[in-house]
């Protein structure tokens, strides 16, 4: 008798735990597993074909989501960004931050049986991530070596301090291990056949890749993690069009919306249906819509300029009428979904017409007889969901302080060419990550190394001497508290100059079925979906 | 003089007779001289400034007639400056596929042979590919700026013009007075511009009045898709943000949808008018 009540008193507050860490967003531990049901299939929607099963190779958000299930990491992240174990079970950081040494579980194998060891580590992330992926090179590149000392332990040596490599390493779209044994053939590892039918160590196995239409990967019986992933299948279900993916998910045809999939305008429609579950998901690399200002232009090179610009941009309207109220009007350039780094130091421009009209008139342009003062461009990926909207509104609010605004959208790859490669642009907007480190984030969009037509992200064209120093100084401090002074110190610095006008923080809203238990509250990394699965 | 005079003028008002023989060219002419004034009087018209916003989702109300888009924007405001750029993109539209296939249909049909057969195979390229995919590409390739659409537009309407006064010229060129021109030492220039121009008009002005919606839609479409020139305001533009609000704003459809539909519909009508009223074959 005591026994059941308690049993049921357990089970009762396992729920309480259940709702809470679910509204909270938190990846559900191992003690409400009884509540969930062994089995079941998720159907998960994507927007498009991803652009290649392979993550070490390309960054694409929708494909890391997939890839992030049939690979591994290192790591992994929870809701708050702390690292977790994942296919190392223990680190160990030296005091001077220059040697990190993981141990590996034992008894990982590939989907193929094919044992998983340090050396296909080693290899992998030093033979192909760092080659053919942007991010990972980006990460990687304080590390001079990666040795597999033994079959269980891998050793980074860094030429310098570099504190955010560990949470980096959490993520699928630069940190995925790949076997060795397969990609070690002396082939150009983007010409592998394992591309298009992956084998890796992660809950989940490559079944089947219909184009156009469907990615089905089933359950991995030798998971690594004791009696994990709950479900059978996992179903990726291409659906192009966005008001048939709401409908989708309202009929029960698809369970997820995952936020790269997710229009801002259904989502309040969503949230409002029975059975549904809309929330925002944090993440860490913290996207932040932004406006670069190109530097080089001579009007928009006086600073003054800049300034009166910013104050004529009424951000909250941006906000409710472009994104939904899907954000928060940012202040600088780190947004405030990143705890550890976030300051609201700095210069706020409020919306001030006035004030702006007067710095205009200061920096010598007055208005013309027809009321102008001049015409420049903003140019945006048209793919980019609110920008259509956001040009729409600024247009309107710079008329008022008579700015001309040329709206250009253009196609993706064209735009990529005149903003990064050709410069050939007033004005361009978009979104950008701000996290997981502002070292990874942010520093790489305004030093004056990064301006480089060659791969470079400093668009702008924004060059500070005094502002690199800090940066520079920020990512090699070991000193979390000295970091965060420094990156106040940077962020003063920026919304001073004001080379780019933070627009909103981004918020990054999904919708599910209620009757999924587990999802990973920090999709960031969108690692695995090993603890997903269906309430009981 | 007199003499001329009055017959000019019978002839006119014969035009307007067989032009009124239907009811229907009537509302149409009614129709499109509405669609003129709204366009060349849109910024006395409006309600509302091109770049003025206010509380989005708004539905039609006093204060907006029509009711609000998702930006604030006032839904009648935008009709009427959208019909000044469809205004704009039919005739000049038009009136370049006009220019570009009357030269090549009057050189085509006056001199046959090597001339008429290098045109005829241009034009047959032209007509050959499919005519809104070609449309997009070259909107996407060269930007969508208004004058883009504009041309591209003409660009790909000229061919039945061509071969239309093609036809007219190769049979009326064989005509006596033709001939009477010739041995009276008129130069080719002006047997095609004086004699037989003229003639062959009538076909060429009930094409070019169906062309006109012709223009209208295919700009009204290729806005749709979301290849219209965002710096102005026109109706495929208009559906085109609407069609993601279509459960929470109706009105954000359906009023540009409805003037699209009897924009289109008037001018179609003025050109069965003009087609009763020029062409001689039904003429009794």
């Amino acid at each position: 008798m005591l026994l059941t009540k308690h049993g049921s008193l357990r089970r009762l507050l396992g729920a309480g735990i259940l709702v809470s860490s679910l509204t909270l967003g938190v990846v559900v531990q191992a003690q409400e597993a009884s509540e969930i049901e062994e089995g079941g299939v998720l159907v998960v929607v994507l927007p498009g074909d991803p652009q290649g099963l392979n993550s070490a190779l390309s960054t694409d958000t929708a494909s890391s989501n997939i890839v992030g299930q049939i690979y591994g990491t290192l790591v992994r992240l929870d809701a708050n960004g702390a690292v977790l174990p994942y296919m190392a079970e223990s680190w160990d950081i030296s005091a001077d931050g220059l040697t990190y040494t993981f141990k590996l579980y034992e008894g990982i194998k590939w989907h193929d049986g094919e044992a998983f060891t340090a050396d296909d580590v080693a290899w992998g992330l030093w033979n192909v991530n760092k080659e053919f992926n942007g991010a990972s090179a980006g990460l990687l590149a304080a590390v001079e070596s990666i040795e597999a000392v033994d079959d269980l332990t891998v050793v980074f040596n860094l030429s310098y301090p570099y504190p955010p490599l560990l949470a980096g390493l959490a993520y699928p779209n630069s940190a995925t291990i790949l076997p060795r044994h397969i990609y070690d053939n002396g082939g150009d590892p983007r010409q592998n056949p394992a591309n298009q039918a992956p084998i890796g160590t992660g809950p989940f196995k490559f079944s089947e890749n219909r184009a156009g239409s469907y990615i089905e990967l089933v359950r991995n019986e030798d998971y690594h993690i004791e009696g994990r992933p709950y479900l059978d299948r996992l179903i990726f279900q291409v659906i192009p069009n966005e008001a048939a993916r709401g409908l989708a998910l309202e009929r029960g045809d698809a369970d997820f919306i995952p936020y790269y999939s997710m229009s801002l305008s259904e989502y309040e429609r969503l949230s409002g249906i029975e059975g549904i579950d809309a929330t925002i998901h944090k993440r860490t690399i913290a996207g932040e819509y932004m406006a670069f200002f190109n530097t080089r232009n001579e009007i928009l090179a006086i600073k003054e300029v800049r300034q009166a610009l910013y104050h004529a941009v009424n951000r909250e309207e941006l906000l409710e009428k472009a994104a939904f109220g899907l954000g928060k009007v940012s202040t600088g350039p780190i947004s405030s979904a990143q705890d550890q780094f976030y300051t609201d130091a700095g210069t706020f421009y409020d919306f001030n017409p006035e004030l702006a009209e007067q710095l205009l008139d200061e920096a010598g342009f007055p208005r013309d007889s027809e009321g102008k003062r001049f015409s420049i461009r903003i140019s945006y990926d048209q793919k980019e969901g609110p920008m259509n909207n956001t040009a729409q509104l600024i247009r309107a609010q710079w008329a008022r302080i008579g700015v001309e605004l040329q709206v250009t959208p253009m196609e993706s790859g064209a735009w990529r060419e005149a903003v990064y490669r050709r410069w050939d642009f007033d004005i361009q907007m978009g979104t950008w990550a701000t996290g997981p480190d502002p070292a990874i984030g942010v520093q790489g969009i305004y030093t004056c190394e990064t301006i480089d037509p060659d791969g470079g992200r400093n668009a702008s064209g924004y060059c500070n001497e005094a502002l690199d120093k800090v940066f520079f100084a920020a990512a090699q401090e070991v000193d979390h508290e000295a970091r965060v002074g420094l990156y106040a110190e940077a962020v003063d610095i920026l919304t001073a100059d004001a080379p780019h006008m933070w627009l909103w923080d981004r918020f990054y809203p999904v919708a599910y079925n209620e009757g999924l238990v587990g999802l990973p509250g920090d999709p960031s990394a969108y690692g695995p979906f090993d603890n997903v699965g269906w309430k009981r | 003089m007199m003499q001329s005079l009055t017959l000019r003028m019978r002839r006119t008002s014969d035009l307007w007779n067989r032009f009124s023989r239907r009811n229907s060219s009537v509302i149409g002419l009614l129709g499109a001289v509405f669609f003129l004034a709204v366009a060349l009087f849109a910024n006395w018209l409006a309600p509302y400034g091109r770049l003025e916003m206010g509380l989005s989702f708004q539905p039609p109300s006093p204060d907006n007639w029509l009711g609000t888009d998702s930006l604030g924007s006032d839904v009648l405001s935008s009709i009427i400056y959208g019909a000044q750029t469809s205004l704009l993109v039919g005739f000049c539209a038009v009136a370049t596929s006009s220019v570009i296939g009357v030269v090549v249909g009057a050189l085509s049909g006056y001199y046959g042979g090597m001339v008429d057969n290098v045109f005829m195979r241009i034009t047959e390229l032209f007509q050959m590919v499919p005519q809104f995919f070609l449309a997009i590409i070259i909107i996407a390739l060269f930007g969508a700026s208004i004058w883009n659409v504009i041309f591209v537009i003409g660009i790909l309407t000229w061919p039945s013009t061509a071969r239309l006064l093609r036809g007219e010229f190769l049979a009326l060129k064989q005509r006596e007075f033709i001939e009477a021109g010739r041995s009276l030492g008129m130069s080719d220039f002006d047997l095609i511009m004086r004699e037989i121009l003229p003639n062959a008009l009538p076909p060429v002005i009930v094409n070019a009045s169906l062309q006109i919606s012709g223009a209208i839609l295919l700009e009204t479409s290729l806005s749709f898709l979301g290849l219209g020139d965002p710096n102005v305001m026109s109706w495929g533009m208009m559906l085109n943000s609407a069609q993601e609000y279509f459960n929470r704003a109706w009105w954000m459809a359906a009023f540009p949808g409805l003037a699209i539909f009897l924009t289109t519909l008037g001018l179609n009508l003025v050109g069965d008018g003009l087609n009763d009223a020029l062409n001689p074959r039904l003429r009794t």
